[in-house]
């Protein structure tokens, strides 16, 4: 039997990095009492976010960011100049078409997988299998400063499936679901509690608290103590889900990912960390043609406004804007004008923060049905989105007694992309 | 000739010097036998020692858990929910020297106890997979009964191993395979970290580049075994069984080097097990598409065997610092699922012992947690008597964090519920005509076996709240979970039941302060100190006119506080 060891990573690379690594991290964290209030707001200013709006069922690259107009598998549509000399896009992207110079794309993505699941996971984790975090809650544990009010990472969706985002993670950088804009659940407190009776109440649970945890594990307590601060801060916040403002409304749209998406713009503004919102009905098996028009149409102008809004108020130098399905969909249009699953060459659109805008990464070949330049995969992609908002991917988790690499070590990241 | 004689004697000489060596060392064993007869070295004093518990103060006094502090801890550890309020005043007291030694043995026989290891072990061996195959229903009843004849873990782990999902009798216990579909990555996974304390998912696709133990032959020598069975659908039934093949070997590749290897089937670092040689047909049935194949020699057969063989001691130390874990609340190697080299046991030598225990034991695991549960150790208090006190892992005891289902059945049994539900069921079982004698064993599995029935969705709601797949036994707390405690509606359902025995007693009550009381007895296992009883019957006061909802409020309260989410 060889006893070769693979020496993928050497052991104290791991060690400096993360050691670098955790030290910035808790310097973030940690600062609060030691700076003046304008130098812990610049700070806050530079608190880098991510906004994800997924495109679930995956988007058709031919009918979205990667066009092939009149070749033998490019469909109807034609391509349309945006902000960016030489770079064209489709033409169900107008509003989306002049705010490309915000954005780059990646066109040469090959996941080597056709499985909805699967490719989700790819996207998300970076990795194909295995128990491993998502983004948001990567994005969360280390970039959320620990008097954050808000929950770290927060998904609007109208559907789907709960996953256990956070994995090895704690608890509280998991994905916290939202039913569109309904409020979370339990969040409305109980009825019949007379007004004098609500701050006695709470003095009462924090003395029992202090009480219990006067000689015992600090950490455990103050763990379960934040999580009801969390909870109360929500609470307080109800109003972000009481109604949205109709003027802002009128430029997103009145339906569904319209709100959704301005809600997304509000809670970013709350400083939460990962925003995440679901566009749903990408999977076009039939009527490929007609539902992108519609689904298309719904989200370019809405996804255009929420751009803008994150540019015009300032922060998109701090928030990493990712637009990604979990996969595309075939050259061949099948018999009833659909395309089905295709995860070998696709594409996504990705900029602020890190990034640098106005680029191209990779390409298709004529028929677009294979990638013929700079191939990468969900790894490549997660090491990116990691590094363009400050996460040294190549590091280790911070989880004591395990050593997890933050991204896969046998992927990189798309170091051209990164500012 | 004189040479020759001394030669001999010389011979002599050290024949009886080497007669007396191997005579000293049976006198010693012989008097290694008679001290653990006679000296009754009993592995729970032997835990103490170990732990270097000094159970004596300088005062002379003893340093050991209050009994409403014990009374609580090892109802949660053993059955999973705090006592009765009853409960804890007729234990509280009882007079008699050997009340703890009793009521651990009451509870270890308990069916509850069976139910605790059946949540518990549930989690640990599927990490709350999805429903596959198998009715989820048939596969906790497999796991309790399992648990209620304290079946030994070898036999347990042999059979989740090898069972194949044909007959219905043993199907359930398939569950460990297709929950996870044979799927490689899954199963081998679950297998190195439930079975043998080693997390191996790093080790798929390239030798663990920070634990320098974990390596890729280690893995593929695990999918070894496996890598010959498969799903077998029953054209006609539908069923899905696990069949296998007699051929196909495993080869690797490292993603970081490209260099391609192969093993044999193997645990860890133990000899690879060669496949025996048969003459020719491999086959008791060959597998076709009508057939499930059944060869003669069968991989996955020999990895029960190979896994739990005394040769492999990572089987007997996973399974001992599991249990030690699950009443200590941490590990003597944690994280749980990673032994190696440069994690070291913090108490080595005790982890030994421990599992050396079980194996002589013959893998008991109920003989096992008892003599913790009667160790010195077990029953420190969790309260530092002040700072300086020694930190070391196990001096005092550690706060452990309710699993979701303890939770979910410290909540029922704090809201009322759990009683309510007991006395229902005890009623209905012990009237009518198949009325059951109430001191039988057959009437308390039948009644445990109704309770669970009916907590069973109230549990769901509290286990999708607090669940997380997460293996270790860090805390973890989420602002969703905070919003559930304190403003699930869920809860006041329970409360407003117009059944509940709590509320009906505490609107009996004489006075404002017995109910607060009562209600402190009833959440937290203890009595009010006398401004916790001022302080509470002050906000029930604010309630004018509905004394039962400022006792509500109460409860609400206390069931927030860390006190009660903690074992402690």
């Amino acid at each position: 039997m060889a006893s070769h060891r693979n020496q993928g990573c050497n052991v104290l690379d791991h060690r400096m990095s993360r050691r670098n690594f955790v030290m910035g991290a808790s310097a973030a964290a940690g600062f609060g009492p030691l700076l003046t209030p304008a130098m812990a707001k610049q700070a806050k200013g530079q608190q880098k976010q991510i906004l994800q709006v997924y495109l679930q069922g995956g988007v058709s690259q031919f009918e979205s960011w990667d066009c092939k107009p009149g070749t033998k598998y490019g469909g109807p549509f034609r391509e349309i100049q945006t902000t960016v000399p030489g770079m064209k896009i489709c033409e169900l992207l107008p509003y989306t078409a002049q705010k490309m110079h915000l954005l780059s794309i990646i066109r040469s993505i090959n996941l080597k997988t056709n499985d909805h699941g699967v490719g989700r996971l790819f996207m998300e984790k970076g990795r194909t299998v295995g128990d491993y975090p998502y983004i948001g809650s990567v994005a969360s544990r280390y970039l959320k400063n620990a008097n954050d009010p808000l929950p770290g990472y927060i998904h609007i969706s109208t559907r789907g499936l709960t996953d256990n985002t956070a994995a090895f993670l704690e608890a509280q950088h998991g994905q916290m679901k939202l039913e569109g804009v309904a409020p979370p659940e339990n969040l409305l407190p109980r009825t019949g509690i007379p007004e004098s009776v609500l701050t006695k109440s709470e003095q009462f649970r924090l003395q029992l608290n202090k009480q219990f945890g006067t000689g015992r594990s600090k950490s455990l307590i103050d763990s379960y103590d934040a999580s009801f601060d969390q909870a109360s801060q929500l609470m307080a916040r109800k109003h972000l889900f009481e109604s949205q403002p109709e003027k802002d409304l009128n430029r997103y749209g009145h339906h569904p990912f319209g709100q959704n998406c301005l809600l997304a713009r509000r809670l970013l503004e709350e400083g939460v960390t990962c925003v995440k919102v679901t566009h749903h009905g990408y999977d076009t098996h039939a009527e490929n043609f007609n539902f992108h028009i519609e689904q298309l149409d719904e989200f370019d102008k809405t996804f255009a406004t929420l751009l803008g809004d994150i540019e015009d108020r300032g922060m998109l130098d701090n928030v990493l804007v990712m637009v990604y399905s979990e996969f595309g969909r075939t050259p061949k249009i099948n018999n009833k004008y659909g395309r089905d699953h295709w995860g070998a060459s696709c594409s996504i659109a990705l900029g602020g923060a890190g990034i640098q805008p106005g680029a191209i990464i990779g390409a298709t070949n004529a028929d677009g049905t294979e990638v013929s330049d700079r191939e990468v995969d969900g790894g490549h992609l997660f090491h990116t989105y990691m590094q363009a908002v400050g996460i040294n991917s190549t590091s280790d988790h911070d989880i004591p007694g395990r050593s997890v690499p933050i991204g896969d070590p046998a992927a990189s990241a798309i170091e051209e992309l990164l500012a | 000739m004189i040479g020759n004689d001394w030669h001999m004697i010389g011979r002599w000489m050290w024949i009886i010097i080497g007669c007396m060596n191997r005579i000293m060392l049976m006198l010693l064993v012989m008097l290694a036998l008679v001290t653990t007869v006679e000296g009754q070295e009993l592995l729970r004093d032997r835990i103490d020692t170990e732990i270097g518990l000094n159970p004596v103060t300088d005062d002379g006094s003893q340093s050991i858990c209050t009994d409403f502090e014990f009374i609580r801890r090892v109802y949660i550890d053993v059955t999973g929910r705090h006592p009765t309020a009853e409960a804890v005043v007729t234990f509280v007291s009882d007079q008699s020297q050997k009340k703890r030694e009793q009521l651990i043995d009451q509870l270890l026989s308990s069916p509850e106890h069976a139910r605790r290891l059946q949540h518990h072990f549930d989690v640990m061996l599927l990490q709350r997979l999805p429903k596959k195959q198998i009715e989820l229903t048939n596969w906790q009843q497999y796991l309790f009964e399992s648990m209620h004849s304290n079946k030994p873990w070898n036999q347990l782990v042999h059979e989740l191993l090898t069972v194949d999902g044909t007959d219905a009798a043993t199907r359930p216990a398939a569950r460990f395979i297709l929950a996870r579909e044979l799927k490689r990555e899954e199963t081998v996974r679950a297998i190195g970290q439930t079975l043998l304390g080693r997390d191996l998912q790093c080790a798929q696709c390239h030798d663990h580049p920070s634990v320098g133990d974990y390596l890729q032959r280690h893995y593929y020598g695990i999918s070894a075994f496996l890598s010959r069975s498969y799903l077998f659908t029953d054209p006609k039934s539908k069923v899905v069984s696990i069949g296998e093949k007699a051929e196909g070997d495993v080869k690797f590749t490292s993603v970081f080097t490209n260099e391609e290897d192969a093993t044999s089937p193997r645990i860890l670092d133990l000899d690879a097990i060669d496949d025996p040689t048969i003459e020719e047909e491999p086959y008791v049935v060959k597998p076709d598409n009508n057939n499930r194949g059944v060869p003669k020699y069968s991989r996955r057969l020999q990895l029960a065997s190979e896994l739990t063989s005394e040769a492999n001691s990572a089987f007997r130390l996973n399974i001992a610092n599991r249990i030690w874990a699950l009443y200590m609340g941490r590990g003597i190697v944690e994280p749980l699922d990673m032994f190696h080299a440069d994690n070291p046991p913090s108490h080595p030598h005790l982890l030994e012992e421990l599992a050396q225990f079980l194996v002589d034991q013959n893998y008991d695991l109920r003989t096992l947690t008892r003599e913790i549960l009667l160790s010195k150790t077990y029953q420190q208090p969790s309260k530092r008597p002040s700072e300086s006190q020694n930190s070391e892992p196990f001096v005092i005891a550690e706060l452990k964090p309710l699993s979701p289902e303890q939770l979910g059945l410290c909540l029922l049994q704090a809201t009322g519920v759990l009683q309510t539900i007991y006395e229902k069921h005890r009623v209905a079982l012990t009237e009518g005509e198949d009325a059951i004698d109430e001191t039988t064993a057959e009437f308390k599995t039948n009644l445990e076996a109704a309770v669970n029935k009916e907590t069973a969705t109230h549990l769901d709601k509290v286990v999708t709240t607090f669940a997380s797949a997460n293996q270790s036994s860090r805390f973890d707390a989420a602002a969703n979970q905070a919003l559930f405690l304190l403003n699930s509606p869920l809860i006041q359902e329970w409360l407003d039941q117009p059944e509940n025995l709590l509320i009906k007693k505490l609107k009996s009550a004489e006075n404002v302060s017995e109910a607060v009381s009562h209600v402190y007895i009833t959440v937290l296992s203890r009595n009010p100190s006398s401004d916790e009883l001022d302080l509470a019957s002050d906000l029930v006061r604010e309630f004018d006119s509905e004394q039962v909802a400022g006792y509500q409020h109460i409860i609400r309260l206390l069931i927030c506080s860390a006190e009660f989410r903690f074992n402690h």
